[in-house]
């Protein structure tokens, strides 16, 4: 009798099918709608802390200079690190930078989950809004310190395609913004997943933090490194996929699939932070802590 | 014995603490070892070619990077963030009318700081000697020379962090400028490379900032990348330094809390 | 239909227990201990659309939790809520459109935002039109005086601004149900008539339904028609105010004028049982007695036959003597 009732409901949903499969599309305009009207509220604080805006902007400058200060520093002398050049570790490293600032400046507000809106109790502002706490969380707070990056990684990626004579083609091209877009993804959802553990442990900083680090073994090729600490980084903490793949293919040493596997492992890795965060979610919801 | 006695009380909250954090301790773990492993991994392949760039062997250059890596940041200040914070929450006139001199108040506070961060800096350190061949010295005049000028280091530190602690009083802008200046004691420090390994110009202008006077001098008598017969030298430039930068703090905090009197913060 | 409906509700939270000391931590980090504490025990009560409620208990009584259970943050344990016929925490999403909420002290507005930006931010989550919300915001400028805050970002706000803003952001999208926790605390008189009134006007023109949690007895007395009382979990009255009064407010005190300065006192004053001296000055008397004990005439004739008395009064039951009273375990 339960199985034949429930069979009727679904047939219920059935019939109004064609309807729903657009519906989808009304949140998702509604959402992008509201994006860009928490962005563009951002941007007003901005222009009335314009110098905060700046400082903000050019701290994030200043310390990647700090780092590719030092690499040229040493390249000047010692011109090759396992057969890459001085340029071509830019790219890497300009690729890395520009990938993290989608991160830096999209989804910054993960890392306060829990320190801040997790212990102090101002989650609870998200679940009283009837819109996703998710993508409120992301929305609330755009962080301008991660334009500083975006900047930085682009220009170094420019500059280093410009000192390489990379000659470009479609495939290649495709191959960069996807590599970004998908380093994004990719940056962005290894902190969902870290985050997540918040609702069980509230500061989940560390964590988050020892997993974001793996980051900076992508700024150099992943030849320099052992085996072991190559392949977790293309295929457990998937940092290498952002920066060390494209690149390959870009500069033409190799056509491996993985220099497109960015995206696909940055929405898989979306889908299992999501689900994870409905799990968290869940447990919040039973415990309001 | 009396050592012991002094400082095992010491040791002791020291483990404490640790495990109390034992997250935080486990995450700075790992970021030594990841940072560790990629400073190996680049050194080598740098040194792949050439047994000595610019008279530092391999040896040297990867003691140096980790040991500034496992202890660079020991004799840090925290004046500033300090300043910064009490700033944010609206409490520093509280705290500019306790009856003791602020300045040196906080030059206690952060030399106490110190010691526990060389203490916390110990399982860095073993893990370095222990699995990336980090080497301390044989001689115990590198050890003087690196304790005299960690300490001294660290004043001149704090005296340029006290003084950007005071910007504080003019601008709300704190967050911001603690990570600009950061950016550029990274750069100037030595925290990465040595700054023998840096262009001449650079080189002379860095190694006379406080940031190099505070990391680069001592790890590099710690490292081997100096001698300790440079000890003299490099105890008149600290000294020096601190004076210069003692006066000019002194005299910033006297005007910048006059600023804060007047506008009530 | 009721708007909110609670049917023994219950919700209980399960503590870890950490043992002291390194070996406690390192157990606690295995094998974690529970303790089960019950914060709401099956509590049941129902609002009408349109009545303003103060729900009060000291602090750790229950009335945060049951607040979270009421707006959907939490999932009860046991029983169950339907506000306006939905289940809140299942429904969070349709239940949120059509409640506000204000946590006290907490702020649900952008701090670095002057708070027209922030009210238009949230007039769209909520979906308002601009032409009607610009049509609400110069209501609430009226009556909340939010004009010169208007520009201001919340961060340089004082406490009562910040709490006419939070009050604005709440109500913006014509909530049907509001749960205010905790809405004048610490806020100067003048402000406190401020939101009271705000509060009763939206009640009045729109028929919210309101509950409120508060210390301030005045909110009550000024907003709230009928009192929920929660301890330790329990809710231990649900009635007018006016019967509380009744109910518990069993000691009364009474004024005397007497004739002569401090005369006639040369022997103790001869008192019926359950009734006491609470302040003698001058030639003023004040006695404090206990109705159930003793009448109020027994009382006022002891007094007359032992002194020249030119007046006297009866006071009112006051609430805060009450409530105390209540705090104090003196109900059970």
């Amino acid at each position: 009798m339960q199985r034949k009732g429930k069979r009727g409901k679904r047939k219920m949903t059935e019939g109004k099918a064609d309807f729903s499969l657009f519906s989808f599309l009304f949140p998702l305009r509604r959402y992008l709608e509201l994006y860009a009207l928490f962005f563009v509220q951002r941007l007003k604080i901005f222009l009335e802390y314009r110098i905060s805006f700046l400082i903000g902007a050019s701290s994030t400058f200043v310390v990647q200079a700090a780092g590719l200060f030092s690499i040229w520093a040493i390249m000047r002398i010692v011109p090759n690190v396992v057969g890459w050049s001085f340029d071509q570790v830019l790219l890497l490293y300009g690729m890395v930078t520009l990938a993290r600032s989608f991160e830096h400046m999209f989804a910054d507000n993960l890392w306060t989950l829990g320190r801040h809106h997790i212990r102090d109790g101002s989650f609870d502002r998200f679940l009283v809004r009837p819109i996703n706490p998710l993508f409120h969380l992301f929305a609330d707070r755009f962080n301008h310190d991660g334009i500083g990056n975006f900047i930085i990684g682009l220009v170094v990626v420019i500059r280093s395609s410009l000192a390489l004579q990379i000659e470009w083609n479609l495939e290649k091209v495709v191959c960069m913004v996807l590599a970004a877009l998908g380093g994004g993804l990719i940056f962005i959802a290894l902190n969902l997943i870290t985050c997540v553990s918040a609702f069980w442990i509230i500061d989940s900083t560390p964590i988050t933090l020892g997993v974001h680090e793996w980051h900076e073994f992508a700024r150099y090729p992943l030849s320099m490194y052992s085996s072991n600490i190559k392949n977790a980084l293309t295929f457990i903490i998937p940092y290498g996929l952002v920066s060390y793949y494209p690149a390959l293919f870009v500069l033409g040493r190799d056509s491996s699939f993985l220099a497109f596997a960015s995206p696909f492992m940055g929405v898989g890795l979306m889908l299992l932070g999501y689900a994870l965060w409905n799990v968290g979610l869940r447990r919040y919801g039973s415990t309001g802590s | 014995m009396r050592f012991l006695n002094l400082y095992m009380p010491f040791g002791i909250l020291e483990v404490k603490t640790v495990f109390q954090y034992n997250a935080w301790f486990w995450v700075e773990m790992l970021r030594s070892i990841i940072a560790m492993l990629i400073m190996t991994a680049f050194w080598k392949a740098i040194y792949a070619d050439q047994s000595s760039i610019e008279g530092l062997t391999l040896t040297v250059t990867l003691n140096y990077v980790i040991l500034a890596r496992a202890l660079g940041n020991a004799n840090a200040s925290s004046v500033f963030w300090w300043v910064a914070s009490h700033i944010s929450k609206g409490e520093l006139e509280l705290q500019l009318l306790r009856p003791v001199d602020f300045q040196l108040m906080h030059l206690f506070r952060d030399a106490t700081g110190w010691a526990m961060n060389l203490v916390r800096s110990m399982p860095a350190l073993l893990i370095a000697i222990l699995f990336f061949e980090a080497k301390l010295p044989s001689d115990p005049l590198a050890y003087l020379a690196f304790l005299i000028t960690f300490v001294l280091g660290g004043i001149v530190l704090f005296f340029l962090e006290f003084m950007f602690g005071c910007l504080g009083f003019y601008t709300t802008e704190v967050w911001g400028l603690g990570i600009l200046r950061e950016g550029i004691a990274l750069f100037f420090s030595g925290a990465l490379i040595p700054l023998n390994l840096m262009p001449e110009a650079i080189r002379a202008f860095a190694s006379l900032t406080p940031f190099a006077q505070a990391l680069y001098v001592p790890i590099s008598f710690l490292s081997g990348v100096q001698s300790p017969s440079q000890l003299g030298n490099a105890i008149l430039t600290q000294v020096c330094s601190i004076i210069v930068l003692g006066v000019l703090s002194r005299m910033l905090f006297t005007r910048a809390a006059r600023v804060l009197t007047v506008q009530g913060g | 239909m009721p708007t909110i409906e609670v049917t023994n509700l219950e919700k209980t939270f399960s503590i870890p227990q950490r043992e002291p000391g390194l070996g406690g931590a390192f157990k606690g980090l295995f094998n974690p201990k529970y303790t089960k504490k019950t914060a709401v025990d099956s509590i049941s009560f129902s609002l009408e659309t349109g009545e303003v409620v103060g729900y009060i208990g000291v602090n750790g009584a229950g009335k945060s939790t049951t607040i979270k259970m009421l707006t959907g943050i939490l999932e009860p344990s046991g029983g169950s809520v339907r506000v306006l016929g939905r289940n809140p925490h299942k429904d969070r999403v349709a239940n949120a459109r059509d409640i506000g909420v204000v946590f006290g002290q907490r702020t649900q507005l952008w701090w670095d935002l002057a708070l027209r930006e922030s009210l238009w931010l949230v007039a769209k989550i909520y979906e308002i039109p601009k032409a009607e919300f610009a049509r609400r915001l110069e209501e609430f400028a009226d009556v909340l005086e939010l004009e010169e805050l208007l520009s201001k970002p919340i961060r340089t706000m004082s406490l009562g601004q910040k709490m006419r803003a939070e009050l604005a952001a709440t109500l913006i999208h014509r909530p049907k149900v509001v749960y205010l926790d905790e809405p004048t605390i610490g806020l100067d008189v003048l402000v406190k008539e401020r939101i009271r009134g705000f509060l009763k006007a939206q009640n009045k023109q729109y028929g919210t339904t309101v509950l409120l949690t508060t210390h301030d007895l005045g909110d009550i007395e000024e907003l709230c028609s009928r009192v929920l009382i929660i301890d330790s979990g329990q809710l231990i009255y649900d009635g007018a105010l006016e019967t509380i009064k009744q109910r518990f407010g069993t000691h009364r005190t009474m004024k005397f004028e007497l004739s002569t300065v401090g005369a006639g006192l040369a022997s103790p004053l001869q008192m019926p049982n359950g009734a006491e001296i609470t302040n003698q000055e001058g030639s003023s008397l004040e006695l404090r007695f206990d109705r159930l004990k003793c009448s109020a005439s027994q009382v006022a004739s002891s007094v007359m036959n032992q002194l020249e008395v030119l007046d006297f009064s009866i006071g009112e039951p006051d609430l805060t003597s009450i409530i105390k009273q209540i705090y104090a375990g003196g109900l059970s």
